[in-house]
């Protein structure tokens, strides 16, 4: 089976139908990224798409890449940063989730298995954004500090710190909802 | 230990971060504190938690709209690749339109022109070529050009003609006919003017190369700054760009 790395390699050398085979590969995981870090569903699937189009559009500059995936969530990130400058309503999507009392608004929380899932994703929309992509990156996707790095565009001992203020505020917010 | 540090030593701990000999360590003074042993569960309690979350699968509307995408970037992919063939075949289709344009000059030179020329006398040549030059029809418009050949020495009222026909003549063809009549009346200035003015202005590919060789062909050198224009003109076609270029060269040579 051919590397993710050597497939992007075929697709930036113009066999851009390869570029199906990532798409099978990571679109469901792209999704599940952009839906928890912004909660909508809708929205989720957009960013997905136009992840993959970048991915397309922009097929040349993939050179020299050591982990397909690290590239992938860059992309991604630039994506979601992106639509938020667009819209302008980073702030605005913060405060809204922050001061959130709507339990049916989180489509994770009506799709999670169990009351310990449902009360995670609570604790996890608490935080701030780069604090959820943080976690999302070295919890749920167990990426390397260095790979998180360089999706973050930062330094290793950068992300260790963002990991170690995300997990414990993490672990305090889902401790509270545990306890009420 | 300061509550803050056992913290963050725990989330090294159980993120497997520490020296082997630091990490027994750590291990033992967990299992001698209470506070820590909970510390501990909880984040473990949260990790399982984090580790059993379910993944959610997008909706197919995503997965046929990527294919609906990818579909057409192949397609458009295949269609540049084509078309850059199409240039050269462009190219060749163009070189023979001249020719034939060409010829059919010449055979209306053959045989048409002298009619018309024998049935005006030379006094009325002019008069002709004028009236015919303003008429709709292409045809007799291309057929008034091609009279001005047979006049050795036009006076400036032709030139002016063929200039303006040049300059300003809707049909493609027409202002082609004149460039080959022009061609004639090179030495005079004015003429090598107007076809450096005919450049800066033409839109038609088939009249820009006709007139980048003519003028590389005198080796007009005021005609430099219109070749430039157009090899660095990004919407200009590659052929004519390279015919610009090619033409520059031979002006270079002549300095």
């Amino acid at each position: 089976m051919l590397s993710d790395e050597q497939i992007m390699y075929n697709v930036a050398d113009g066999d851009i139908r390869q570029s199906g085979l990532l798409y099978e590969r990571y679109n469901v995981l792209m999704y599940n990224y952009f839906l928890r870090t912004t909660y909508d569903q809708s929205l989720s699937q957009d960013l997905t798409q136009q992840v993959f189009i970048k991915l397309i559009k922009y097929r040349t500059t993939y050179k020299n890449e050591n982990s397909f995936k690290s590239w992938l969530y860059r992309v991604a990130t630039n994506v979601r940063n992106d639509h938020y400058r667009k819209e302008k309503s980073l702030k605005n999507r913060n405060e809204k989730y922050s001061s959130r009392q709507d339990d049916t608004y989180n489509p994770l929380e009506k799709m999670a298995k169990s009351e310990c899932e449902k009360q995670l994703h609570r604790a996890i929309e608490k935080l701030p954004n780069d604090q959820r992509q943080v976690i999302w990156l070295t919890r749920f996707e167990k990426m390397k500090y260095a790979d998180v790095a360089k999706v973050m565009q930062t330094t290793e001992s950068a992300i260790k710190v963002k990991v170690h203020r995300a997990i414990k505020r993490l672990r305090v917010e889902y401790m509270q909802l545990e306890e009420m | 230990m300061e509550k803050d540090i056992q913290e963050h030593i725990i989330i090294d701990y159980l993120n497997g971060e520490l020296e082997p000999s630091y990490h027994q360590e750590v291990e033992r003074y967990i299992a001698d504190n209470t506070s820590a042993q909970k510390l501990v569960a909880e984040y473990q309690n949260l990790y399982e938690t984090i580790d059993n979350c379910a993944t959610v699968a997008p909706t197919l509307d995503m997965s046929n709209d990527f294919q609906q995408f990818l579909d057409q970037e192949i397609s458009d992919s295949n269609q540049k690749k084509g078309a850059n063939g199409n240039n050269y075949l462009k190219q060749i289709l163009l070189l023979g339109g001249l020719l034939v344009i060409g010829l059919i000059i010449g055979l209306n030179l053959d045989t048409d022109a002298p009619t018309q020329l024998k049935d005006h006398q030379f006094a009325q040549q002019e008069d002709g070529m004028l009236d015919l030059l303003n008429e709709a029809s292409v045809s007799n418009r291309i057929r008034a050009v091609n009279m001005s050949t047979y006049t050795e020495l036009p006076d400036d009222a032709i030139i002016q003609a063929l200039s303006k026909t040049l300059l300003s003549d809707k049909s493609d063809h027409v202002r082609l006919a004149s460039v080959e009549a022009l061609a004639k009346f090179t030495t005079e200035k004015g003429v090598r003017n107007t076809l450096i003015n005919a450049l800066g202005k033409e839109t038609d590919e088939t009249v820009q190369i006709a007139l980048i060789n003519l003028l590389a062909s005198l080796k007009e050198k005021d005609a430099m700054e219109s070749f430039d224009k157009i090899i660095q003109n990004r919407n200009a076609v590659d052929f004519v760009k390279n015919e610009a270029h090619s033409g520059k060269l031979k002006l270079i040579e002549t300095y």
